[in-house]
């Protein structure tokens, strides 16, 4: 789970609408006409993946800036097998759209993720956030674990949950981990080009840990 | 017969349900009907309640509407289409009449329809077979439902003195749902039957010449042969239905239970002609009421449609992993399609395995949609339907891939599980740590892997 920068912001309209309603100290409403403006726009700085697991959820072609015109999303079919996620769930009901709360994320994990409590220990767009520092992955495995080099058990207890609230070691997340890696590390050993558009974070561990650079 | 394509539209769960059951585009037989179809779905998504659609659309029961009624408002429009092989027909509500009722579209009158219809009937002479997840065969205690099957056969009597002669003939649907089952499976018992008792009384004629009272030893001899000769004859003449059945069908399914079916008859079997009888691959007697659920199944299913014969049906089998061992799974529907060569068989299943024996353009997947309010069919394929545009083909997967792509389980094993391989992963990372820095012979390192050990096992990991 990498690193999120969401200060690319092309939704415009979107913005200045929410902006608004916070200066405003006006409580959100539940339903928007930015839902795909917010939407792509958060594909876009997710680099078209579930901002957890990294699983692909829409065609890259979906993403180019061309489709942005005057602040607005313009693409007619806007398709994508992700949903918006509220991160911390406490904020929805009066912050409903407030950027900094909100990712994209697989349908399923949201469903699964549900109203849990979270830690912004794990929180992949929080300034101090570190996934190399924070996590370790075992490759051979395909599964993500606390880094071994902390040493405080609260701490690695923290993001443990926040591994657990996020399903990043679900069984079907993993499996197609697992089968992603193996197709791309088997392409690399037949000098074959490889596409890195998902897993971005396991794979660069999983580079790492075989001592091999992208 | 075969249906083509299902349309419901409103119907119960199914908003707007549009099932194309042909071969796709780049098959050998692309555009004909397929010869099985396995229909997978979450419970309640309305497998079983779509195969009883289909016992009614097929049958062409015209007490459909009494049957399937629809509260609906008028002008809220239903359709439920079905296209036979080369027949299309609807019923749809009448806003009058809030269930349904056959419509017969494009300015063709009733009688036209329906003489189409018996017609096509009477040349293809067609059959519907159905088997529920419990078979009900009149002997095994089963209370007897609303509808029987005298029910039946007394309404399609009435029937066929009215103008709609249309429908199939008595004993050409042949329904194990039904209460009163007992004249079906007398019908279906009695070419068995009377080859049994045929041969007990030439077996008993055999025997007999011994126990006569006249007659010297060598004209008793002579009589035995003669009669032993005839008896030879006739068995050429008149194979055992159940040999073929045994030997090709039930035995290689009943090995894996250690059974097979009984073929030799003796005067002990009088009570029990016409029955199948099993026996341990020892040769003892196995009673019918020491069968197991599954071995039931089995007989149950295989013997109709051995005897039956069917050539040209609809054949309807609601989970037909019921009860069974997973061996037996694996090759249970090999054996349902080579009983009944020509047929159409509608599966509904929630066995992974049961879904490795179909192709990928064979499998309906139900789904609910995200609010869980309706009902839609699940495409396997990109883009355009042909062969080449599928994601996922059954028959070469692992039963566990099939689980998690086609029945799209999301969990490979339990919540002790996942925590275990964590733990596992973290252990096994560790490991490797203190192996890099040459401290893996240390107490905590030795500690570490005896963990590793006790955890591989209980999670079945490869070192």
């Amino acid at each position: 789970m990498r690193k999120i920068d969401k200060t690319n912001i092309l939704s415009v309209k979107y913005k200045e609408w929410v902006d608004k309603l916070n200066h405003d100290e006006v409580e959100h409403p539940h339903r928007s006409a930015y839902y795909d403006d917010v939407v792509m726009n958060l594909l876009h700085c997710q680099k078209g993946v579930c901002a957890y697991t990294e699983m692909p959820l829409c065609n890259p072609g979906l993403l180019s800036k061309k489709n942005w015109k005057n602040g607005r999303y313009v693409h007619k079919s806007p398709e994508t097998i992700g949903e918006l996620d509220h991160f911390d769930p406490q904020l929805k009901k009066n912050k409903y759209w407030e950027w900094q709360n909100l990712f994209v994320v697989l349908e399923r994990i949201n469903r699964r993720k549900g109203a849990k409590e979270v830690d912004d220990i794990l929180k992949p767009d929080s300034l101090g956030y570190d996934p190399t520092a924070l996590l370790e992955y075992n490759e051979k495995r395909n599964i993500f674990i606390p880094h071994t080099g902390i040493e405080d058990e609260a701490v690695r207890a923290r993001i443990q949950y926040m591994i657990d609230v996020l399903h990043i070691n679900f069984d079907f997340v993993k499996g197609a981990r697992g089968r992603f890696l193996k197709k791309v590390f088997k392409s690399r050993d037949m000098d074959q080009p490889v596409d890195i558009d998902c897993f971005f974070t396991a794979y660069q561990m999983a580079l790492s840990a075989k001592g091999k650079k992208e | 017969m075969k249906i083509k394509r299902i349309e419901l539209k409103g119907y119960n769960q199914f908003k707007d349900l549009d099932i194309d059951l042909t071969y796709p585009q780049g098959h050998e037989k692309a555009g004909k009907p397929l010869e099985k179809i396995c229909i997978i779905g979450q419970s309640g998504s309305g497998k079983t309640s779509l195969l009883r659609l289909l016992k009614w659309f097929v049958s062409l029961n015209r007490d459909i509407g009494n049957n399937i009624r629809l509260p609906l408002p008028p002008g809220n429009a239903v359709k439920m289409d079905v296209q036979l092989f080369d027949i299309h027909y609807r019923l749809s509500n009448i806003e009058e009449f809030p269930h349904l009722r056959f419509q017969w579209g494009n300015g063709m009158e009733e009688l036209d329809f329906f003489k189409l219809v018996g017609d096509y009937y009477k040349e293809m002479n067609p059959m519907l077979i159905n088997f529920p997840t419990e078979i009900i065969t009149g002997d095994n205690g089963q209370e007897t439902g609303g509808l029987d099957a005298l029910d039946e056969f007394e309404k399609i009597k009435a029937v066929q003195t009215s103008p709609y002669k249309y429908k199939l003939k008595p004993g050409r649907i042949i329904d194990f749902a039904v209460g009163d089952v007992k004249e079906t499976w007398e019908t279906i018992l009695k070419g068995i039957k009377e080859h049994q008792a045929q041969e007990l009384l030439m077996k008993k004629k055999i025997a007999d010449i011994e126990l006569q009272e006249y007659g010297t030893a060598e004209e008793k001899s002579k009589e035995k042969k003669k009669k032993t000769a005839e008896y030879k004859k006739w068995s050429v003449q008149n194979p055992d239905p159940l040999k073929a059945l045994a030997e090709q069908y039930l035995d290689p399914l009943l090995f894996n239970v250690g059974l097979k079916v009984r073929r030799e008859i003796d005067q002990g079997m009088i009570r029990s002609l016409g029955s199948i009888q099993l026996q341990t691959l020892g040769g003892q007697g196995v009673p019918r009421t020491f069968w197991s659920t599954g071995t039931r199944r089995l007989v149950e299913t295989t013997v109709p449609l051995y005897q039956l014969e069917p050539k040209n049906a609809v054949i309807l089998i609601d989970e037909p992993e019921h009860s069974l061992y997973p061996d037996i799974q694996k090759g249970i529907i090999e054996t349902y399609v080579r009983l009944a060569p020509g047929s159409q068989f509608f599966f509904a299943t929630h066995s992974p395995i049961i879904a490795a024996s179909f192709e990928p353009w064979e499998i309906i997947e139900l789904k609910f949609d995200r609010d869980h309010e309706y009902v839609y069919r699940d495409l396997h394929y990109e883009g355009k339907n042909h062969v080449d545009h599928y994601k996922y083909y059954p028959e070469y997967l692992r039963w566990d891939s099939i689980l998690e792509r086609i029945f799209e389980l999301e969990e490979e094993g339990g919540k002790k599980r996942l925590k275990a391989l964590e733990k596992l992963a973290e252990v096994e990372i560790r490991i490797k740590k203190l192996k890099e820095k040459g401290q893996l012979n240390t107490p905590a390192g030795k500690k570490l892997v005896e963990e590793f050990k006790v955890l591989s096992q209980k999670v079945d990991w490869e070192y």
